[in-house]
């Protein structure tokens, strides 16, 4: 396989030379000497493995039950206030239900939602952006009539209306959110398709009668890969955030199963005097989105390929 | 070579490149020196540093490039010793750059004349009018078609020898002492090569401008240089007068150089072309012994461990133990 | 120039006439409108009724060419709620949203290009790591999470802005602060990677070399150059607040045409919906049409000649 654009390409040394080569490093080698110098990418992927198992383990490690409701207990204030307690460490909401468990199972909601959707919308995209890359013309005039009909409907009104007619399932959740964005993926891969299809070892590789399938799977898709991964953690944290405003909505995430962006809703009218109702969720929110989008924008950084060196 | 009212004279210029995996020497103990009016011309393959020196000269290194000199003098003055802010004052206006590519070097959307003018009105502080005179006596020097209209026109609606030739005339709008040219020819066609260095030459010649000409082009080098200094592996390996270098190449590298050029009416020896065997070796810091060691045909034990010390003898100097004893007056001595 | 500009219009009709039949499919997928329509205690004939009442006993093809024979001639149907005309509903609020729009956009451009130019001139300095961090933090942040904290702390604690409504002015400090700073952090990135791609390319070494001082070359060589594609995204940022200030909308109990739509989704009004998707979609193509006229307009590779 021939990889694009070699940042590694130096001369090698010749006979009787001293051996280490520091400029000469293997693309695999740069990427780990990068991500080593990289604090965004570290930070990042501890939070979002930290938040990740979490997710996985909730039903473990949560104390109660998410929608268990106790009207006796309700709205508690969280363990830092002087009149909680450590049984409920956040607090309880309206319906007595523990919070801390509930924010809990909420990373749960967003971690699968925000990851399916990602992968299938790089799944579709991708495949879409690539087929129009590849084989030009017609193909890649239904391609872009495609892209720009889903660049002009209004994102966020689609979604709402899709959620209304097929019920609040977090299948459907999932699939909607992928429908919001695979355009990403095809316009990249698309791109990047049409600038490897015209290099030199492409049109040799044609020429000798390979057929299209293996140019694809050989050639075209291992040049992509370090880019659709890179997308796909860009856009997990989006899908995390769009589900999150969804469920806000009540178009989301339908209760008792909590997301995060639910139990914003929830909260909302005790805004004024019980915010941390509203905090709490936000910044589980924040945190996972941030460390997400860290991770990802950590992993553009050290996969670049230099163009200009 | 005129000793005192030097143009320029660089020694011991080192230009080091932190990369991820280590730190690449890619100018080592380079001399350079000229006089008003005088041709030198650095010659060397891809890669052997030439072009990183002659960007030193202007500041214009990348950012993870570190440069030190031992001596870089300017007009007698001390060049180094500047400030970024005091630097500026001379760039463009006493010294002046000829990049390799014209398409690029320009801005694509700003108009060739405003990119013309700039450098005039930012040194001289004249008027438009002025810098526009000048402007069109420039091109009309440099033979441009059309020069009123050129200017405003825009790069990418020119063709590349135009586009050069304009390039020219943008390096020389401010009379320039001295004019370090990156391969001024090298991506244009060759027969618009010959015309564009034959401008660029009589120009020269009228202003007195001393010109550092970097290219790989040994044609180029016989037809242009008063001297040659060559490079290879970061460091200058060679340096005289054109016709010394030429007809008494004193390093191995050289004379392989030379015997790579088909130079009609001389006979081929052996009947075939000269190649030089292996190719170059990484820049790192801390080679041992001669350079050129792995591709020389000569090379003895000693040339591998001790770096050769550099030979002088009527006005050549060269890098190599080799002819040491043959040459008479050859006396060794620090630096190229 | 004017052979690329007709394609691109051909292709954005296209586009136009397929979203307007989305848009009014959209509603229509649940299967059975009528029934949803006529409620759950309906008997069959109430939902003949129903069906009969709004055209839904029509061939669906016949519906949709009913409905763009209307949008064509301004009659955009009746809200099945309210039975107001659409067309109305929708003037009402349109500038609600407008002005939200135009609000956020000009506080992204003009906090987020400023702010990009000068991290670019000074890469890995404490301002350029700042402008990093704050785009990111502003990606980070839900908008309508952050909107609420607005309110707690600036009209209910300090008393400073109205929570609610639309009635002056200061109403929409909020709201276009918080949509604002949701879309700056791509304009800050944008601008910053293309000064960043400017400030490292040739030309710009060559006007180094001519002694140019750094604010000419920042803003005469550089900036020209980094500015291209951002009038495209502002031109397409617009579009998606027009469609995308639902929520923002949503939090500040503005009546702008997103809140329309959301309440007309909930309630399964498909002509205010269909209306209102489409309408937002023309704007979305309009607009896109314009930044290529301004890019061609702009860039001098792309005039004829």
């Amino acid at each position: 396989m021939t990889r694009i654009a070699d940042p590694a390409a130096g001369t090698r040394p010749g006979r009787g030379e001293a051996s280490p080569e520091p400029a000469a490093l293997t693309p695999n080698q740069l990427i780990l000497h990068r991500a080593k110098r990289h604090p965004g990418l570290q930070i990042g992927g501890a939070v979002t493995l930290l938040i990740v198992l979490a997710a996985l383990l909730a039903p473990w490690i949560a104390p109660h039950d998410p929608i268990q409701q106790d009207l006796l207990a309700k709205l508690r204030p969280p363990v830092w206030d002087p009149k909680g307690g450590w049984d409920h460490l956040f607090g309880t909401d309206i319906y007595g239900r523990d919070f801390f468990s509930r924010i809990l199972y909420g990373a749960r909601v967003s971690v699968v939602i925000g990851f399916f959707a990602a992968l299938i919308s790089a799944i579709v995209g991708s495949a879409i952006g690539i087929l129009g890359g590849y084989f030009g013309g017609r193909v890649d005039a239904v391609v872009m009539y495609l892209v720009n009909v889903k660049l002009a409907l209004p994102g966020l009104m689609v979604a709402l209306a899709l959620v209304s007619v097929t019920g609040g399932s977090i299948l459907a959740l999932v699939l909607v959110l992928a429908f919001l964005f695979w355009d990403r993926y095809a316009i990249v891969c698309r791109a990047v398709t049409q600038q490897i299809r015209v290099q030199d070892y492409v049109q040799a590789a044609v020429a000798t009668g390979a057929s299209n399938s293996r140019i694809l799977l050989s050639e075209v898709l291992p040049n992509l890969t370090s880019q659709i991964i890179v997308l796909m953690s860009l856009e997990m944290a989006l899908a995390i955030i769009v589900e999150a405003s969804l469920s806000f909505l009540g178009l989301g995430v339908q209760p008792p199963t909590p997301s995060w962006g639910l139990l914003i809703a929830e909260g909302r009218q005790f805004l004024f005097f019980k915010p941390s109702l509203i905090v709490i969720p936000g910044i589980a929110i924040f945190l996972l989105v941030l460390a997400i989008s860290l991770l990802g924008d950590g992993l553009r950084d050290v996969t670049a390929t230099e163009g200009k060196e | 070579m005129t000793a005192g009212g030097l143009l320029l004279d660089v020694a011991g210029l080192n230009v080091r490149l932190r990369l991820p995996g280590g730190v690449l020497h890619v100018v080592n103990d380079v001399d350079l020196q000229l006089a008003r009016g005088e041709t030198l011309c650095l010659v060397g393959e891809s890669g052997c540093g030439k072009s990183m020196a002659a960007l030193s000269l202007l500041r214009l290194l990348p950012r993870i490039a570190s440069w030190s000199a031992a001596r870089m003098r300017f007009e007698g003055a001390d060049l180094a010793a500047l400030d970024d802010r005091r630097f500026a004052a001379l760039a463009g206006n006493r010294i002046a750059m000829i990049f390799q590519d014209p398409m690029t070097a320009f801005n694509p959307v700003v108009t060739l004349g405003e990119q013309l003018f700039e450098g005039f009105l930012r040194h001289r502080k004249g008027d438009r009018q002025a810098a526009r005179d000048k402007a069109l006596y420039l091109l009309d020097r440099l033979q441009v078609p059309a020069a009123e209209r050129r200017l405003t026109q825009y790069p990418h609606e020119l063709s590349g020898g135009l586009r050069q030739r304009l390039m020219i005339a943008m390096a020389l709008i401010c009379e320039p002492a001295l004019v370090v040219a990156d391969e001024p020819t090298t991506a244009l066609d060759v027969t618009v090569q010959a015309q564009t260095l034959r401008l660029l030459a009589e120009l020269q010649a009228d202003m007195d401008l001393g010109l550092i000409l970097v290219t790989h082009d040994l044609g180029i080098v016989s037809r242009m240089a008063d001297r040659v200094s060559v490079m290879y592996a970061g460091q200058i390996v060679e340096t005289g007068g054109r016709r010394s270098v030429f007809e008494r190449p004193r390093h191995p590298y050289t004379r392989g150089l030379i015997d790579c050029v088909p130079v009609p009416g001389r006979p081929l020896a052996n009947g075939r072309l000269g190649t030089i065997d292996g190719s170059v070796p990484m820049m790192q810091e801390g080679l041992q012994g001669c350079r050129f060691a792995n591709r020389c045909g000569h090379a003895t034990d000693h040339c591998r461990t001790a770096a050769p010390p550099v030979y002088r003898a009527a006005g050549q100097a060269w890098r190599c133990v080799l002819e040491a004893g043959a040459v008479p007056g050859a006396v060794p001595g620090a630096g190229s | 120039m004017s052979r690329f500009l007709l394609q691109r219009l051909c292709v954005s009709v296209l586009v136009a006439i397929t979203v307007s039949i989305i848009g009014f499919a959209l509603l229509r997928l649940s299967g059975d409108l009528a029934r949803e329509l006529a409620g759950d205690n309906a008997t069959p004939a109430d939902i003949a009724r129903t069906a009969a009442l709004y055209g839904l006993d029509k061939p669906v093809v016949l519906q949709y060419f009913d409905w763009l024979g209307g949008l064509l001639r301004g009659d955009l149907g009746r809200s099945l709620f309210t039975n107001e005309s659409v067309a109305v509903l929708i003037a009402e609020r349109i500038w609600v949203t407008v002005v939200l729009a135009v609000g956020a956009l000009l506080l992204a451009l003009g906090i987020g290009i400023p702010l990009g130019v000068v991290a670019a001139g000074r890469p890995n300095s404490y301002v350029d790591r700042f402008a990093l961090t704050l785009a990111v933090f502003g990606q980070a942040i839900p908008n309508f999470w952050f909107g609420l904290i607005m309110i707690v702390i600036f009209g209910v604690w300090l008393h400073w802005l109205p929570i609610s409504g639309s009635a002056t002015p200061l109403h929409f400090v909020m709201p276009i602060v918080t949509l604002g700073l949701s879309v700056m952090p791509q304009f800050t990135r944008l601008t910053r990677s293309g000064m960043l791609d400017a400030l490292g390319s040739n030309y710009i070494r060559a006007a180094r070399s001519k002694g140019l001082s750094r604010r000419r070359i920042l803003f005469r060589h550089a900036l020209p150059n980094a500015i291209l594609p951002i009038v495209s995204l502002a031109a397409v940022t617009f579009g998606f607040l027009l469609g995308g200030s639902v929520i923002v909308e949503s939090v500040f109990a503005l009546n702008g045409i997103g809140y329309l739509a959301y309440t007309s989704i909930l309630r399964q009004d498909f002509p205010v919906v269909q209306s209102v998707m489409v309408l937002v979609s023309l704007a979305y193509i309009l607009l896109t049409l314009v930044a290529d006229l301004i890019n061609a307009r702009v860039d001098p590779r792309l005039r004829p000649g």
